[in-house]
């Protein structure tokens, strides 16, 4: 029977209610991201994928929100008399630039906010907004709001009769709090219309909430390394130009003017920011209250509702770090920092320093630190610059030689896998032995050679799907490592064609068993060399 | 493998399904607020009760105990009623409600703003509204025959100084 050795996470699923609960709540969502992605990777390709994208992308739209609107700003006229006429002039008398700059400005805003929802159900159903992670969940909440009053403001400023009913209802919520001297619906009666609050409004819409929006996606972002805010090049002309067809085919437009003795009969709202307002309608605005804060709390205590999560921090052993910095590079999460060296010593000037409250590990540091090698046989107990507590390197080294004794076959074949990706605990193939890891950003590119070395045929590292690492850059940076892209390559006289990269996700089995099989004919042809190859060698021989 | 002709079709089907969305959830989902057949009736309405004890002069002993800055002729009591109102539409109570002043002490004004949908045509009003605790009745009623038109909103106000309701 082949060795099965599981270097678990811990913030996978743990056999606890909790956990069980938590799988059921996550799965249903996570599988249909899956299969989306399967779509998205065959017409796309992982690179341009825009589920991979999501928070990017949105950043993307927010770009051609601003240019859009920095145009409409130039014609845009703030009094309350003259905007609807403005906004009017641009949308037909300009529709070759300013229509289509409107329109782009609306539907930007809905594929940003649409994005953004994406992105919260993703992080969410794969279970990254928990343990360390909690910041960048709880950052992003405020950051929501701020992206929908942009929206809700937006609207407000063409003043015709959608503007009205979003000023009134709004208003309306604004005063059940009672937090304002006068009532604020108080201005919109008709002889109460000035240009004032208008354009304070206006102010808002202009600067005040999108200066909050940059800050706010500043500090949402502020505990990653790397954060990539340029989406792919291909994706952003492909959402341009599809954009662009939209606003020519079917572009914004507005209702008739505002007329306060007039109420709005029908409305064509936009269900992406304004799918709460009909709850006013039907809901007293302290109700409706109740249920926006309710969610929001929520969504804020969602990364502390149980089963608790608290990932075992990478540990410094001083002895053995050069203050190399790979580790730093590599971590995702900003967790490393190189600091003086504080054991004196003289021959290396810096240190890594792990802050554990923001190690989420995923044990990358270990993958990228040039001393986890498991060829020093010096020391009985292999130890290296920075390692997991819970999963050392001694003990992958240990694991590895076993794994390496129980493969039986002609073909042997070792396979490191992820703790997020596809199960192989379950191969039951007497050729292939398993060695699951935390993240294959963890495997130090010496323990392939070291396997090939110690008799396996074959490596197959198995990771998350490409493109999409649990722990961000781990599968990226273990195939440039492996690749020869990034330190610590693997050794150049290894050879490529017995070492594999595939990544598959938890709903890729089949594909992932189809690999496997293929490595393994690929294999057997390069230990039993071809008739034709065999006769030119013995030609070659035979002088 | 799909070959890039293909994979490029696919982008565009993904885009076009991804726009469609878009434009049919921005603006292609209406929603109606009044029946072709409803108007609406607006009570805005901002007034302060009044106060709910007696001002009182006060003696000359009293004035000379005060900071001269503080010296007022007449003490009164913070307090202001609660306000009653009560409007029906055609025998059918739209608002009925006892408010409070706002503020810590009870000194400030009531606010409301609450829209009401009624059918389009003549309606008879009753508005009434009481302001002091002192007072055994409503002490501002009026009673009109207004006629909507489909989509209009009749506002009712309230100004003391002009006598109380005021339609627009």
């Amino acid at each position: 029977m082949q060795y099965q050795h599981q270097l678990l996470a811990s913030d996978t699923y743990q056999n606890t209610v909790g956990d069980h609960l938590l799988k059921l709540l996550h799965k249903p969502i996570n599988h249909a991201y899956l299969y989306l992605d399967k779509w998205f990777n065959l017409a796309f390709g992982t690179h341009w994928n825009p589920l991979y994208h999501l928070g990017s992308l949105a950043i993307f739209l927010f770009w051609v929100v601003l240019v859009s609107g920095l145009y409409l700003f130039v014609f845009f006229n703030t009094s309350i008399l003259g905007a609807y006429h403005s906004v009017e002039f641009l949308t037909h008398e300009q529709w070759y630039l300013g229509g289509v700059m409107r329109s782009l400005h609306r539907y930007a805003s809905d594929a940003a906010i649409a994005t953004v929802l994406l992105h919260i159900l993703r992080e969410f159903s794969l279970d990254r907004y928990r343990a360390t992670r909690w910041f960048s969940w709880i950052t992003g909440v405020p950051t929501l709001w701020i992206v929908i009053l942009l929206g809700i403001s937006g609207y407000w400023l063409v003043w015709d009769q959608l503007a009205q009913y979003i000023a009134i209802s709004s208003s309306q919520l604004m005063d059940a709090l009672t937090i304002f001297s006068s009532a604020m619906t108080r201005n919109f009666l008709p002889e109460n219309l000035s240009d004032r609050f208008f354009t304070l409004l206006a102010f808002l819409h202009l600067l005040g909430l999108p200066v909050m929006l940059i800050f706010a996606l500043w500090i949402h972002v502020k505990r990653l390394t790397k954060v990539e805010i340029v989406v792919p090049r291909g994706l952003a002309i492909g959402c341009f130009l599809a954009l662009l067809v939209l606003s020519l085919v079917y572009p914004a437009v507005s209702h008739p003017q505002a007329d306060l003795t007039k109420a709005p009969m029908v409305l064509n709202l936009d269900w992406f920011y304004l799918a709460g307002f009909p709850l006013l309608d039907y809901w007293a605005p302290l109700t409706t209250w109740f249920l926006m804060i309710g969610l929001t709390l929520l969504l804020m205590i969602v990364p502390w509702l149980p089963p608790k999560r608290i990932p075992a921090s990478a540990i410094v052993q001083l002895s053995h770090c050069n203050g190399c910095g790979q580790c730093f590079d590599d971590c995702p999460f900003d967790a490393i920092s190189m600091q003086a060296r504080t054991d004196g010593s003289p021959r290396w000037k810096r240190e890594a320093v792990v802050v554990p409250h923001l190690c989420i590990g995923c044990g990358i540091c270990v993958g990228s630190c040039p001393y986890s090698n498991p060829f020093r046989r010096s020391e009985v107990h292999l130890t290296t610059g920075v390692d997991m507590p819970e999963y050392p390197v001694h003990e992958v080294r240990t694991a590895t030689d076993k794994a390496l004794a129980s493969i039986t076959g002609p073909v042997k074949m070792l396979v490191f896998s992820c703790s997020h990706g596809v199960d192989v605990s379950d191969l039951n193939d007497p050729g292939v032995g398993s060695i699951r890891l935390v993240c294959t950003g963890m495997l130090p590119p010496a323990f392939v050679e070291y396997a090939l070395k110690k008799g396996a045929d074959g490596v197959f590292v198995s990771g998350c799907r490409s493109g999409d690492c649990f722990y961000r850059f781990g599968n990226r940076w273990m195939a440039q490592r492996l690749h020869g892209e990034r330190v610590p390559h693997l050794h150049a006289r290894v050879e490529r064609d017995r070492v594999h990269v595939f990544g598959a996700a938890e709903t890729d089995k089949e594909a992932f068993l189809r690999e496997i099989a293929a490595f393994r004919e690929r294999l057997q042809k390069i230990r039993q060399p071809s008739s034709e190859h065999l006769s030119k060698q013995e030609e070659v021989n035979h002088g | 493998m799909v070959n890039n002709g293909w994979r490029y079709g696919l982008q565009v089907l993904n885009y076009l399904i991804w726009i469609a969305l878009i434009g049919y959830l921005s603006s292609g989902v209406s929603y109606r607020l009044l029946e072709p057949n409803q108007a609406m009736i607006t009570l805005a309405l901002t007034h302060s009760g009044q106060l709910k004890g007696e001002c009182r002069k006060r003696t000359v002993e009293e004035l000379a105990k005060l900071p001269p800055n503080m010296r007022a002729p007449m003490e009164c009591p913070r307090g202001r009623s609660p306000i009653e109102v009560r409007i029906v539409a055609d025998n059918q109570v739209l608002f009925e409600k006892t408010l409070l002043p706002a503020g810590l002490s009870g000194d400030g004004r009531v606010d409301v703003y609450k829209q009401f949908k009624v059918p389009s045509g003549p309606h008879q009003l009753l508005m009434q509204l009481k302001d002091s605790v002192k007072a055994d009745s409503f002490n501002y009623v009026r009673e009109e025959k207004v006629t909507l038109v489909p989509g209009q909103i009749q506002f009712i106000e309230f100004n003391a100084n002009v006598g109380g309701f005021v339609l627009k």
